[in-house]
């Protein structure tokens, strides 16, 4: 057995810390401790085995987030099957979609999820959690992975296109949970809020830091307001908090109003874009004993940097400095590496490409040709499409997207992907999405639009499209109507810009 | 800014057309918040729609269960804010 590996860090908490608490449930249930957690997801084991599910495999979940989930990904990484999560808020298409592009051999879902997929006919084995927890199949032993086997994919959305499978092994969770771990520091005491998703690694990596250190992962209260979540945070004693910009903004403002603090808070950590100046400034006064720790990381290179402890107060709104073990050059516009440049991840720290993707890993995981010299043959390559400057101290900086990509709420966005599913409407002859400034979100959906018919009309049947087609973080919050012809550029395309430019005169939004 | 005074069912309405929630599935006192049937970005949706369409902000501290989490109760904290009620 391997000295460090995913499947050794979950049976080492259950044999060196069999009675301490694994799982927090809500007031009313008993807490799993390590044991249970162990005994329970062996017997989830021996009832995916039983449904045929091999090593390689991929298993996917649609569920809601909490501890059912937690069980089901430790047994699905015990038989060293390929965890597929889909997240809760997609709608029942966009699930369809993305479990038939990784084609899981089997699907789990909550009740209400296999009830909507049922509707959708996918054609896949789909069973209820409830069924496959109630299975009497013998329990199974776990079956030790090849690091470099994938542990599983997280589907994410570039610019263009889309979603994506990033295809994560065994080894790229180990060493993120590692260099995570080299500065959050968990001790068996720690209760992490297992806030972040188990579709992304940031959700998945949660898990495996509380197995690492025996530490617990409280379940996130259902309700997402920031009262709730700061009475869980106290109810369960939370000394671990990660959550995305959006949560933190929501969190401390509700705090500073009530004149709350949530002193248990040992650290808190975010990453997924930027937090305003102003409640930045919040922190020390509403996480009096936490250490904060910005971060950056992409699905495709995640968890890479971080402002280490100490520096947050002189580094407000820095992306941090690369982890130890962690390569990142900044190419400039001139295609030599500087201070200034795209921010490009190489080495072990980047994933091993989109899952069945072959021109698509082509293009976004290989040197480009001018930037050959600056990787060694062979080397895995990243480019993220931020720019970013270094300051003399070694910290990041973010600067600006190279590209259209917008990033709401923590969310990537693919603008082609929202304009798609505009036309698909039929209700809009053209369309061009774009993002605006939003306090809180970061960036909001804006959208371009030359409705078909009557224009408020086309808007009211083209919102109730949207709401079917798309999750709730895609859907454009500001529409401008624009009727045609359209400007064109000189090759003839639509001309974007000019219309974006219009359109947030016509909409009352700055740039 | 419009500065209309909401009943209930403008409520009701307001929220189904936000969010595409059947009309006739949304009641009274049916739980938004509190089932988890709208989550955080609905919540920041919520409230620029509650500025947008009845020019109401809402502060961070107002941002409660009580306050927010039926179309009843949301009707009510309108009011309360507008002044409006008697």
């Amino acid at each position: 057995m391997p000295s460090e590996s995913l499947n050794t860090w979950f049976v080492g908490a259950a044999t060196v810390h069999p009675s301490r608490p694994a799982l927090v449930t809500p007031v009313g249930k008993e807490d799993d401790t390590w044991d249970g957690l162990n005994a329970r997801v062996a017997r989830l084991r021996g009832a995916l085995q039983a449904r045929g599910v091999k090593p390689g495999d991929r298993v996917a979940a649609w569920m809601p987030r909490g501890s059912d989930e937690v069980a089901l990904v430790w047994a699905v990484w015990g038989l060293a099957a390929v965890w597929v999560s889909l997240p809760h808020k997609l709608t029942a298409a966009q699930a369809r979609w993305q479990a038939n592009d990784a084609e899981p051999v089997l699907m789990v879902g909550d009740t209400a999820a296999c009830t909507e997929f049922g509707r959708e006919r996918t054609g896949l084995p789909v069973v209820d959690f409830a069924e496959l927890e109630a299975t009497t199949a013998k329990p199974c032993r776990s079956i030790e992975a090849d690091p470099g086997s994938l542990a599983a994919l997280a589907y994410t959305s570039g610019s263009t296109g889309w979603p994506k499978g990033v295809m994560i092994s065994h080894r790229n969770l180990c060493e993120a949970a590692e260099r995570i771990d080299a500065y959050l520091r968990h001790r068996p005491e720690d209760r992490l809020l297992g806030l972040m998703p188990l579709s992304s690694p940031w959700g998945m990596l949660q898990c495996v830091l509380a197995a690492r250190a025996g530490a617990a992962v409280v379940q996130p209260p259902l309700v997402a307001l920031p009262g709730e979540m700061a009475a869980t945070i106290r109810a369960a004693g939370v000394t671990g908090m990660a959550a995305l910009p959006p949560t933190w903004v929501q969190l401390s403002d509700w705090l500073i109003a009530g004149e709350e603090i949530l002193p248990g808070l040992r650290y808190v950590t975010t990453s997924g874009g930027l937090i305003p100046e102003r409640v930045w400034s919040q922190f020390v006064r509403v996480f009096p004993r936490a250490e904060v720790f910005a971060t950056y990381g992409l699905t495709e290179a995640f968890r890479t940097t971080v402002v280490p402890a100490g520096w947050f107060a002189r580094k407000v709104g820095s992306i941090g400095r690369p982890c130890p073990g962690v390569e990142i050059v900044l190419i400039g516009e001139d295609n030599r590496p500087g201070e200034t440049g795209e921010l490009v991840h190489h080495g072990t720290c980047v994933t091993s490409g989109y899952w069945r993707r072959p021109q698509e890993t082509e293009k976004a995981y290989a040197p480009r040709p001018q930037h050959a010299a600056l990787f060694a043959p062979g080397e895995r390559v990243h480019y993220s499409g931020d720019m970013v400057k270094r300051d003399g101290d070694g910290f990041l900086w973010f600067v600006a997207r190279r590209d259209a990509q917008i990033k709401t709420g923590g969310f990537r966005v693919s603008a082609e992907e929202i304009e798609a599913a505009v036309l698909a409407s039929g209700c809009v002859r053209q369309a061009v999405v774009f993002g605006v400034p939003h306090e809180t979100l970061g960036q909001a959906l804006a959208a371009v639009i030359e409705p078909q018919g009557e224009p408020e009309g086309a808007k009211a049947e083209l919102l109730r499209h949207l709401r079917t087609a798309l999750a709730s973080h895609q859907i454009p919050r500001h529409f401008h109507l624009a009727s045609g012809p359209w400007p064109l550029t000189a090759n003839g395309k639509v001309d974007r810009l000019a219309l974006i430019a219009a359109a947030k005169i016509g909409l009352g939004i700055g740039t | 800014m419009a500065t209309r005074t909401p009943s209930t069912d403008d409520i009701r309405k307001f929220l189904s057309e936000t969010f595409s929630l059947p009309a006739a599935e949304l009641k009274d006192d049916s739980p938004l918040f509190s089932s988890g049937r709208l989550d955080s970005f609905h919540l920041i949706e919520m409230l620029g729609g509650l500025e947008t369409t009845y020019g109401v902000k809402v502060s961070p501290g107002e941002v409660s269960l009580e306050n927010l989490d039926t179309p009843h109760r949301m009707a009510e904290f309108i009011l309360r804010k507008t002044g409006m009620k008697k």
